[in-house]
């Protein structure tokens, strides 16, 4: 069982700098694998705003 | 800038068959084509696509526009800075859209990051006489003014301003045209350049 779609999932990068994500399903969240940066995962729908990210280079 | 967290906002725009129409018309979309529409608000375009086996995915600037919406297919994404990777998408489709984004120059360098060589994007937008006429109504339903209308359509645009912004990011015109659906408006096409 996956966080989202897993055709979503294929597609969906870091908006920041465009690297790959991994899903922690436990968390609910995508985690960018270069910077970090971890994007919320609410009821199934991604959001990828660098604004709802927590993590990443400037925490 | 325009707030579009309003709730109201993204529940209030009707469906308009007539786009698809010419949709159709102009960029045959086949079942598992990968499309992105930007603006989809609650998604009746999205929604619809993805009926018919389109792999599509819509986002919109409205943090409500998810949640509001039929299909699970709708995220909450800025167009500036798309999270998707470079050539991803056979077409990007922007209906009544483009004339909301203040960075559209960057908007367009995104949309046709993720477009792959030699893929289609239409944008539907407003023919307006003066800037702003087709957003008082929007004007009056985000902040209880007309006054606002220019800051909702914070774009002019016509075919060659269009033709101008995308042209600078590797997207040649193949198609515009003027026409009165149920507002004056116009419709543009381009391929993205392929490397032969």
């Amino acid at each position: 069982m996956s966080l989202i779609d897993p055709q979503l999932a294929a597609i969906l990068v870091c908006p920041v700098d465009k690297a790959d994500l991994t899903e922690d399903e436990a968390a609910s969240r995508l985690v960018c694998t270069q910077c970090g940066r971890r994007y919320p995962v609410r009821d199934g729908i991604p959001v990828m705003l660098v604004d709802e990210a927590d993590g990443g280079p400037d925490e | 800038m325009t707030d579009y967290d309003s709730r109201r906002y993204a529940l209030v725009n009707r469906w308009d068959p007539a786009h698809l129409r010419r949709i159709d018309k102009l960029l045959p979309l086949r079942t598992g084509d990968r499309v992105l529409e930007v603006g989809c608000g609650q998604g009746h375009l999205t929604t619809r696509l993805a009926e018919r086996g389109v792999d599509v995915v819509g986002i919109d600037a409205n943090p409500n526009a998810p949640e509001v919406s039929r299909s699970d297919r709708v995220l909450h994404m800025m167009a500036e800075d798309l999270s998707f990777d470079d050539s991803e998408f056979d077409a990007v489709v922007a209906v009544h859209a483009i004339e909301h984004i203040p960075p559209l120059d960057e908007a367009a360098a995104e949309m046709a990051r993720v477009l792959k060589p030699g893929g289609k994007a239409l944008f539907i937008y407003p023919a307006e006489p003066i800037q702003g006429l087709y957003a008082v109504p929007t004007s009056m339903i985000l902040y209880g003014t007309p006054f606002k209308a220019r800051e909702v359509h914070c774009q002019w645009l016509s075919p060659a301003k269009v033709r101008r912004i995308m042209g600078q990011h590797e997207l040649t015109e193949t198609h515009h045209e003027f026409n009165l659906l149920k507002s004056p408006q116009f419709i543009s096409v381009f391929t993205k350049a392929s490397p032969n």
